[in-house]
């Protein structure tokens, strides 16, 4: 079962994605604490939902961090935001996707199912 | 001959005036008088009436002195008033105020000006104005302003100078400035208007960090309640209550809507500060209709949206912003035209130009409403005000987007036969003037 990393700030922003992607079979694990995101520990999730803006961390410093290091910059990052330029700090923080807030399920489904692979979703 | 020569004489006073004028009075009388002595043929009978020509004359010399005076003094009254009134602007006017020579040396300054910038009367007048306070007025931009662009125009209205004083900090300055032409030679003189707008700067500036906040926060619930409300849908469709899952779709929708307005805030506000962002690169402008007509036909039931769009085209532009105008035409066309079943979406090419027009088959828009539909706030009312909420922002922020990729915004419409919105840009590569970056 693939691992995913959920980082935001908004507690019921987590559950709701829990639910989402637990629903399709995912195995999720969620975090407020962006810290926690940036010193990743083995075994690494297998991919990393990353909102921009987390209090006192800054999500494009958590995805330049983590895709300059060896070890973890395999992990797909997925950052998430309510800003309508998204997609530039996407690409300019060396991220691999993005989804603005208010997300639809189907997308958020349809993006992380594109870095995962088919297989691994039961419906 | 006296009255030419008072006028000219430019004399200061009425007193100095008079004293000329009694002067010449007496040079009359005494040439007069030597004139007469030298005449030896004259009988006593003819000098009493010279005598009496004589003191004739005086009285008519002294009455047009008189005369002269008074109206002197007339203009003097005048002239002091004119003074007082200057004056009386210029201190009761409570923005900082300048008197400049043509060689930029201060004349006179105001008390708001010597308040605002903190220097004193002494170390102003006289001075040139790029010396004052060390020369913290060697200002780059204000040299080009009153060395290049007043001498030319003769007026500057409304140039904003930002400086950063060595004893007054940062300040933002509004200037306007006038040149006069004074006195018989035409001296030139310059007004020069500062008013200090650093902390109308900051007042937006503090406004806009607050909506770009306050969207931001409002949107995070949005996301959450969005989000379970989907899980909801899923899980009635699961248990096939599908009369649920429509209830939990509408509710999306309402939050769909609910999102695009507070988007609508934000960007109204980044308009107003010239912070709006623009991403251009190539796209294929059909594939952006198709897109957008596919989602907005899943928004309405009663209306089919036609498309009739030219073969493929390439567009340089900002595609989300595009398509932003694009959804708002649509949005409106499906708002204001509830009777109707249709709506065409049609594109037209003329040389580099694209055209994109939205047609309903609606109520229409009288002429004012045609002239103003896309202003700020501007609001089509029906015959109930309350037929058409909204914020009146969609059409504006529309046309503010067009304007920036160089294009323009406009409607047909015939009263109750319906309207066409409509907008066109070049389609060859645009010069976006993409600003600073503003996170929201």
């Amino acid at each position: 079962m693939k691992r995913i990393l959920a980082a935001d700030d908004n507690p019921a922003i987590l559950d709701a994605l829990k639910i989402m992607l637990e629903d399709v079979g995912y195995s999720v694990e969620t975090t407020e604490d962006g810290a926690v995101a940036q010193y990743l520990k083995p075994p690494y999730p297998d991919l990393l939902l990353l909102d921009v803006w987390m209090s006192g961390v800054d999500g494009r410093d958590v995805c330049k961090y983590l895709k300059s290091k060896a070890e973890t910059k395999h992990i797909p990052i997925i950052m998430i935001s309510a800003t309508k330029d998204i997609i530039h700090i996407t690409q300019k923080a060396g991220a691999d996707d993005y989804i603005s807030k208010p997300f639809q399920m189907d997308h958020l489904l349809a993006v992380v199912e594109k870095h995962l692979g088919r297989n691994t979703i039961i419906h | 001959m006296t009255r030419k020569l008072l006028v000219s004489s430019q004399a200061d006073t009425a007193q100095d005036l008079r004293q000329t004028i009694d002067a010449q009075a007496h040079i009359d009388q005494s040439s007069l008088a030597s004139h007469e002595l030298e005449s030896n043929t004259l009988g006593r009978t003819s000098r009493q009436e010279k005598i009496i020509k004589l003191k004739e004359a005086v009285t008519l010399t002294q009455e047009y002195t008189n005369e002269i005076i008074s109206e002197l003094n007339a203009t003097n009254e005048e002239v002091t008033i004119t003074r007082d009134y200057a004056d009386a602007i210029i201190r009761t006017v409570r923005g900082p105020l300048l008197v400049l020579n043509k060689d930029l040396r201060i004349i006179s300054a105001n008390e708001a000006f010597y308040n605002a910038f903190k220097v004193a009367p002494n170390d102003t007048e006289k001075r040139l104005l790029y010396d004052l306070g060390n020369r913290q007025w060697n200002i780059p931009k204000l040299r080009v302003l009153l060395e290049e662009i007043l001498p030319e125009k003769n007026t500057i209205e409304d140039f904003v100078v930002e400086h950063d004083f060595k004893d007054i900090g940062q300040k933002t300055m509004l200037l306007n400035a006038r040149t006069l032409q004074q006195g018989p030679d035409k001296t030139s003189l310059i007004l020069l208007a500062i008013e200090d707008i650093t902390e109308r700067k900051q007042l937006e500036q503090q406004k806009d960090e607050f909506i770009s906040i306050a969207s931001h926060e409002l949107k995070t619930p949005i996301t959450s309640v969005k989000a379970y409300a989907q899980i909801l849908g899923q899980r009635f469709r699961k248990v096939n209550d599908l009369k649920s899952a429509e209830l939990v779709d509408k509710m999306d929708l309402q939050l769909d809507k609910l999102t695009s307005l507070i988007g609508d805030l934000l960007d109204v506000s980044k308009i107003e500060a010239g912070r709006i962002q623009f991403h251009e690169s190539f796209f294929d402008f059909n594939e952006l209709v198709n897109a957008t007509v596919e989602e907005l036909q899943r928004t309405t039931e009663k209306h089919h949206i036609f498309k009739k769009l030219q073969p493929q085209v390439s567009v340089y532009g900002d595609r989300d912003r595009l398509g932003q105008v694009i959804t708002n035409y649509i949005t409106n066309a499906i708002k204001y035209s509830p009777q109707a079943d249709k709506i065409i979406v049609a594109t037209t090419i003329d040389k580099d130009t694209l055209t994109l027009g939205v047609q309903d088959f609606g109520l229409g828009l009288t002429k004012e409403d045609q002239a103003r539909v896309f202003e700020r706030f501007y609001r089509v009312s029906g015959s109930d005000q309350n037929t058409y909420p909204g914020l009146g922002l969609g059409l504006f922020i529309s046309s503010e987007i067009i304007k920036r990729h160089k294009g323009r915004v406009w409607v047909d419409s015939k009263d109750s036969s319906g309207s066409t919105f409509c907008f066109s840009i070049p389609i060859n590569k645009l010069q976006l003037k993409g600003q600073t970056v503003q996170i929201d």
